[in-house]
């Protein structure tokens, strides 16, 4: 492979699709742009959610584009076309190629998040470091990861497309029949998802480990043009697609054994996070391990071992359980796109059942309270308390703390009527207690550590 | 190294079932310039994409100075310079660009006689590729396929489309070539009036397999009419009528 003759390779094609770039900025900069013109100013969210989906869309479709476009016809047709006259080999043609694809790929991503990320700090912050709410690391690293392998894939069918191989049938078929079978793992473990241990995460790693050598093989076999594309695709599809189903027929089978064995692997001994009930029946836990594809894993699970349910498969706070341990909230949140919700389940003998979800508090810092009976869910944010009443699904009062603050550091229910909470003001250091009576409507500030009822363990 | 620009030896070639080549061997010697005749389909430019290291030979093999094309496709073509019957070139490209481009693809290139060239084949040094005349074209994908002063020179089909002048000033250069450095060129043509002018030895293709490899003079005198030597044209297309029946 000569240096000097890749270089020159992707500079040309980099050069052939330059208006990307000029396209990637202007997409880049319309959604802040056009979500400011008919949004209003308060839907922040909002605004940065259509600039999250522009972003993803757009890199999404130019490495697709991008991908399809490589590879090209000079490899499928076989002609003598430009580069092949040359004494150009193969691996300097598709490095080359690649260079240029990644080159241009990164500056249209680049270019399509900087607009936003720079006029939108929240969507900036969230794209350099947040995790996708289905993968660890950065949004824009995990877009990177899906931009690469959706251009590659795009490049592998249309090399089958350019071809007219049939086998593409083929290969949709098994595409199907692999979906197929998936849902029913899914729809399987939604029924049954007593085993944590068998958990979605395991599906999606054994498609991707299984997809990764089928990329992998099909594109060193189609892309270097090494022996009729058509047989190659041929002999890819054939063996693949029956290995491939034949391992997810497989993976059905050991999923209903599981079911149906009951096998319990000691996953608390990684808990990241645990907390019990006041009755000792309840443990909250959240896996230490954070799952490729779905972030961290929270669990509720019976301390005798009886009984083991997954509640959230993203991220997801700490719980707040009733003093009568019936009920226990929380907040699940998707840090990619900052949308989230309270949920809260009843954990009564009859059933576990999720009572009911309400919007996340607008701020981080937030706390959550349930009223000694679980009849009750306090959610308290910067600007101030919100109580509802879970069986009628409404609110029972809202109160604007004296001033607002910046973090709210714990909130408990004193009892039925009463919630005390402390919170840190915007203006001072000094954190600020509040009893607040919820029938009465009355807030009445207090010195930290008075010596009535409220005093707080947590300063 | 061998200094045997081409050697092909007992190739055949399938598209699918049928074989459209079956046991084709021949050589070109340095400085020969020999003409690749047959009808159409009958598995000229396959011939030289196996040459080429574009495809595999389902049988026997070629070798390019010595080289396999197929796995030492760089190093085997690297004083083999290409002429497509299609000119092909990125069309946003102006001639200097494309001269740039490829001299960056070559081990060596000669960029004052490559310059030289497209000003005698009068081409407009920033005028894009796409904005070229099919003889302008043509000129190019000549002169960038003698930059770098091949020892081989393949044309396949390189005055399809030319008129007149232009073929005129692609004859002339291709003679030129010919004279000063003894390039072996190998020609698959319908035109047999180039192939008249330019070659010495014409290989014939009929059915899959050579049915002459004669010099040109040989292969006209072994058609007669009156006594008298037939032309190429006419030799031609007496040796596949014989052929075909």
């Amino acid at each position: 492979m000569r240096f000097r003759a890749v270089a020159a390779i992707a500079g040309r094609e980099f050069r052939e699709r330059w208006l990307l770039l000029p396209t990637a900025l202007f997409v880049g900069v319309a959604p802040v742009g056009l979500a400011n013109w008919y949004l209003p100013a308060a839907q922040v969210a909002e605004r940065d959610a259509v600039g999250a989906l522009y972003i993803v869309t757009f890199s999404l479709l130019a490495a697709g584009l991008v991908g399809a476009s490589l590879a090209g016809r000079d490899l499928v047709d076989r002609r003598l076309g430009f580069y092949l006259a040359r004494p150009v080999g193969w691996v300097t043609l598709l490095s080359g190629q690649g260079v240029a694809a990644g080159a241009l790929l990164l500056c249209a991503v680049v270019l399509v998040i900087l607009p936003s990320a720079l006029t939108s700090p929240e969507l900036g912050s969230r794209i350099a470091g947040s995790p996708l709410a289905f993968a660890t690391g950065p949004l824009a690293a995990n877009l990177g990861v899906l931009a690469l392998v959706t251009g590659l894939s795009a490049g592998l069918f249309g090399i089958a497309f350019r071809v007219r191989s049939r086998w593409l049938l083929v290969d949709l078929l098994g595409l199907a029949v692999l979906a197929a079978l998936a849902r029913h793992a899914l729809l399987r473990l939604e029924a049954e998802s007593s085993y944590p241990h068998f958990t979605t995460d395991h599906v999606v790693v054994v498609c991707a480990t299984a997809g990764l050598p089928f990329a992998l093989g099909l594109a060193a076999q189609l892309a270097c043009g090494r022996g009729d594309p058509i047989r190659a695709h041929r002999a890819f599809s054939l063996t693949v697609w029956s290995l491939l189903l034949a391992l997810g027929m497989l993976g059905l089978v050991v999923l209903e054994q599981a079911l149906a064995g009951g096998i319990d692997r000691p996953l608390w001994q990684s808990a990241r996070t645990t907390v019990v009930s006041p009755d000792r029946r309840w443990e909250w836990v959240v896996t230490e391990k954070a799952s490729w594809l779905l972030g961290r894993t929270a669990f509720l699970r019976r301390t005798d071992g009886t009984r083991v349910e997954r509640v959230g498969s993203n991220w997801s706070t700490a719980p707040v359980f009733s003093a009568d341990s019936r009920r226990v909230a929380w907040t699940e949140f998707w840090p990619a796109t900052g949308d989230g919700d309270v949920v809260v389940v009843d954990l009564g003998d009859a059933g576990f059942r999720r009572v009911g979800t309400l919007p996340r508090p607008r701020a981080w810092g937030q706390a959550l309270a349930l009223s000694p009976d679980g009849a009750w869910l306090a959610v308290v944010d910067v600007d101030g308390l919100r109580v509802h009443a879970l069986e009628r699904g409404a609110d029972v009062a809202k109160l604007a703390l004296a001033e607002p603050a910046r973090q709210v550091a714990r909130a408990y229910f004193l009892d039925a009527d009463t919630v005390c909470l402390r919170a840190l003001p915007a203006r001072r250091a000094r954190a600020a207690d509040y009893r607040i009576e919820v029938a009465s409507a009355v807030v009445t500030p207090l010195v930290a550590g008075a010596p009535d009822a409220c005093t707080f363990a947590v300063p | 190294m061998s200094t045997i620009p081409l050697q092909v030896e007992a190739v055949s070639v399938r598209h699918g079932r049928p074989w459209l080549l079956q046991g084709v061997s021949f050589e070109v010697k340095p400085g020969e310039v020999v003409a690749l005749l047959g009808r159409n389909g009958v598995g000229k430019t396959s011939l030289l994409r196996v040459a080429l290291g574009l495809m595999p030979s389902a049988v026997g093999g070629v070798r390019v100075f010595g080289r396999d094309p197929w796995r030492q496709r760089a190093r085997a073509l690297a004083r083999v310079g290409v002429v497509p019957d299609t000119p092909d070139a990125p069309p946003e490209l102006d001639a200097r660009g494309l001269c740039r481009l490829v001299a960056a693809l070559h081990e060596r290139w000669d960029d004052t006689a490559t310059r030289a060239r497209l000003v005698r084949f009068e081409v407009p040094e920033r005028v894009p590729f796409a904005r070229l005349s099919r003889g302008q074209k043509g000129a190019v994908m000549l002169a960038l396929a003698l930059g770098h002063e091949p020892d081989l020179l393949v044309l396949d089909e390189p005055t399809l489309g030319l008129d007149v002048i232009a073929r005129d000033a692609y004859f002339g250069e291709l003679i030129a070539e010919l004279s000063d450095r003894g390039t072996a060129v190998v020609l698959a043509s319908h035109d047999l009036a180039l192939v008249e002018r330019l070659a010495e030895r014409a290989i014939v293709l009929h059915d899959g397999a050579v049915a002459a490899d004669l010099t040109i003079d040989a292969l006209k005198s072994r058609f007669r009419q009156g006594g008298e030597p037939l032309d190429l044209e006419a030799a031609f297309a007496r040796l596949a009528l014989r052929k075909a029946s």
